[in-house]
């Protein structure tokens, strides 16, 4: 079974904040969700998955193949992450943007019959036709978060990095692209690694949850298993109430009295 | 719903037709351009004389010295120019960036009139002249990005940079260009102004040689420098270090700005003008927009030379500098792309 194995990774930035040392699998097949409060590192963690930050100890190993053995080429195959900056005043078109996501696997210079098949399944999948002709700059930040994933879809990675995926969408796209992200996870057998603020959606949609606090893994499994009140208080200086129901799984609400 | 596999086959379909009329276009220009001048030669004897059957040997030197030269070199570096503009617009993910106001062609130029100063003869050899002019043109470019860095990094501070570094290098020129031409006797002040007039046969052949190599090299970069549009980390995303795009893309506008400038003079404002009409036509993929651009700038710049001298024809007061139209022209451009841009 592909695995991502992270072995005593640490990394600090220049100001001194950093993560310390993590030790952690994940599976295809399945959504791990990354937890805990602004600061703790979920980020940081996603970028030295993503060979964007060089760690300072530790090992990050794709299959059985050190990340950092890896061609430039092969880790943009292999990895999808969800960092974008919009430049000013060129007026990129959204079927554009995701088209480039093909690049890793261009042989050629011109898009072939396959790539571009693969471009409009992810623009159909992620219900982008109507807005595929529009510019990024013109887009709500809702519908530009669904253009990310679409084009890291289109790239067809093994692993899915997804930092924050949901944000800025309401409560429909929401549900909407964590079920897609969901779906295209077990169908395609990829190991899938979002960061995410919401306690709810990370019980209902991840597979095993990481705890994250101060660079630090407080807590790692099942979700049922680690949203205890106990480690969300320690984690999140909060109290909540953890309540199970037949329905709705599990509801997780704070108590403010 | 808007059918997408169409609009694959339609770009490229688009692409095909804009290159063939605008290669119609720049084969008239050039005919245009043998034809007119303070001998005005009709079309048919030019055409004999491209053919080597032109009885009449004073006008077939006109035409295939001296007009066919200046003619080529006006293609060549408006190419050459324009493509350079594509180049630092993509690594610097501004579209208000260009060869001229980042300081690259009086850099440049700052170097040579330095260089004739210290060594009076490297004037006479276009080769050192290219080279000294690469140098400075890579100088002022690194200059222009470290200032950047240092206010802030931002789109603005590249632009704000790029011009006290253009300023500076400007003064630099004007000084010592000022100071060859009293000194040295030999006529420098004009290249500050960017002149298309008296061509030489090798200068032709070193710009032609330099925008074949540079284009060819930049078509190659064309999908890297669509992948660096969207940030440092979405170009690792795609499998390019942004780094090394960034250094051979700098290398590449340098190499194409310097001997444009090694050889006319400062030409500003086709590097900023061409490119954005190149998009308009076509879009932003630099697969696209290196090709169309290069022919637009040969055609811009082409058309520039002809109006200046019928224009020095008409008024009869000497050759006016080509690079003085450009700036004329470009301005009012850049002005209005920097009002669009403080409103959105």
């Amino acid at each position: 079974m592909f695995c991502i194995k992270v072995e005593g990774l640490a990394f600090k930035y220049k100001g001194g904040f950093g993560l310390g040392k993590v030790s952690l699998r994940f599976c295809e097949s399945e959504i791990t969700a990354i937890l805990g409060p602004n600061g703790a590192g979920k980020t940081t963690f996603l970028k030295c998955l993503a060979r964007i930050l060089k760690p300072l100890e530790g090992v990050v190993y794709i299959g059985n193949k050190e990340l950092w053995s890896l061609s430039l080429n092969e880790v943009a195959k292999s990895i999808g992450f969800s960092e974008v900056e919009v430049p000013q005043g060129f007026n990129v078109k959204v079927v554009d943007f995701i088209s480039t996501s093909r690049y890793p696997h261009m042989r050629t210079f011109w898009e072939t019959e396959n790539d571009v098949k693969q471009i409009i399944e992810s623009i159909k999948r992620l219900k982008l036709e109507s807005l595929s002709q529009r510019k990024l700059e013109e887009l709500s930040s809702g519908e530009f978060q669904r253009v990310i994933i679409a084009k890291i879809l289109a790239k067809n990675p093994k692993i899915l990095l997804l930092d924050e995926p949901t944000l800025h969408l309401d409560i429909k796209y929401q549900l909407e692209i964590l079920k897609t992200i969901s779906e295209i996870t077990k169908e395609k057998k990829l190991v899938t690694i979002i960061t995410l603020h919401d306690l709810k959606l990370a019980s209902l949609f991840a597979d095993k949850v990481v705890l994250l606090k101060n660079g630090k893994v407080v807590a790692f499994g099942k979700p049922n298993e680690v949203l205890t009140p106990e480690n969300i208080e320690r984690v999140y200086e909060v109290k909540v109430k953890v309540i199970r129901d037949k329905e709705a799984g599990m509801i997780i609400t704070p108590l403010i009295k | 719903m808007y059918n997408l596999k169409h609009y694959f086959k339609s770009k490229k379909k688009k692409f095909f037709i804009t290159l063939s009329l605008l290669i119609i276009s720049l084969v008239f220009t050039l005919i245009i351009s043998l034809s007119v001048g303070s001998l005005s030669i009709s079309i048919d004897k030019v055409f004999l004389a491209l053919t080597g059957s032109l009885q009449d040997k004073r006008l077939s030197h006109i035409i295939l010295d001296i007009r066919l030269s200046r003619t080529l070199a006006s293609i060549f570096i408006g190419a050459s120019l324009a493509v350079s503009g594509v180049l630092i617009q993509s690594v610097t993910r501004n579209a208000l960036a260009e060869p001229f106001l980042l300081g690259l062609s009086s850099g440049a130029l700052a170097f040579m009139a330095l260089a004739v100063l210290i060594i009076p003869s490297a004037i006479l050899s276009i080769h050192y002249m290219s080279a000294i002019a690469f140098i400075g043109a890579l100088a002022a470019f690194a200059l222009t990005l470290m200032l950047s860095e240092a206010v802030g990094g931002s789109a603005t501070s590249l632009i704000l940079a790029g011009i006290a570094v253009t300023s500076g290098f400007s003064g630099i020129s004007s000084l010592l260009a000022f100071i060859v031409q009293a000194k040295l006797n030999r006529p420098f002040l004009i290249l500050l102004l960017g002149s298309l007039a008296q061509i030489l046969k090798a200068q032709v052949i070193m710009l032609a040689s330099v925008f074949t190599v540079g284009f060819i090299a930049s078509i190659a970069l064309a999908k890297r420098l669509n992948a660096i549009m969207f940030g440092d980390e979405q170009s690792l995303q795609l499998g390019y270090n942004p780094r090394t795009t960034r250094l051979i893309s700098s290398l590449l506008a340098a190499l194409l700005t310097s001997v444009s400038v090694a050889v006319a003079g400062i030409i500003g404002f086709i590097g900023l003008v061409v490119p954005h009409i190149a998009r308009l036509l076509i879009g932003n993929d630099n697969r696209f927009v290196i090709p169309l651009s290069a022919l637009l700038g040969s055609i811009v710049l082409c058309l520039s030379d002809i109006s200046v001298r019928l224009a020095s024809e008409g008024l009869a007061i000497g050759e006016i500098p080509v690079g003085a139209v450009t700036s004329a022209l470009g301005a009012p451009f850049f002005a209005y792309l920097l009002m669009a841009k403080v409103k959105s």
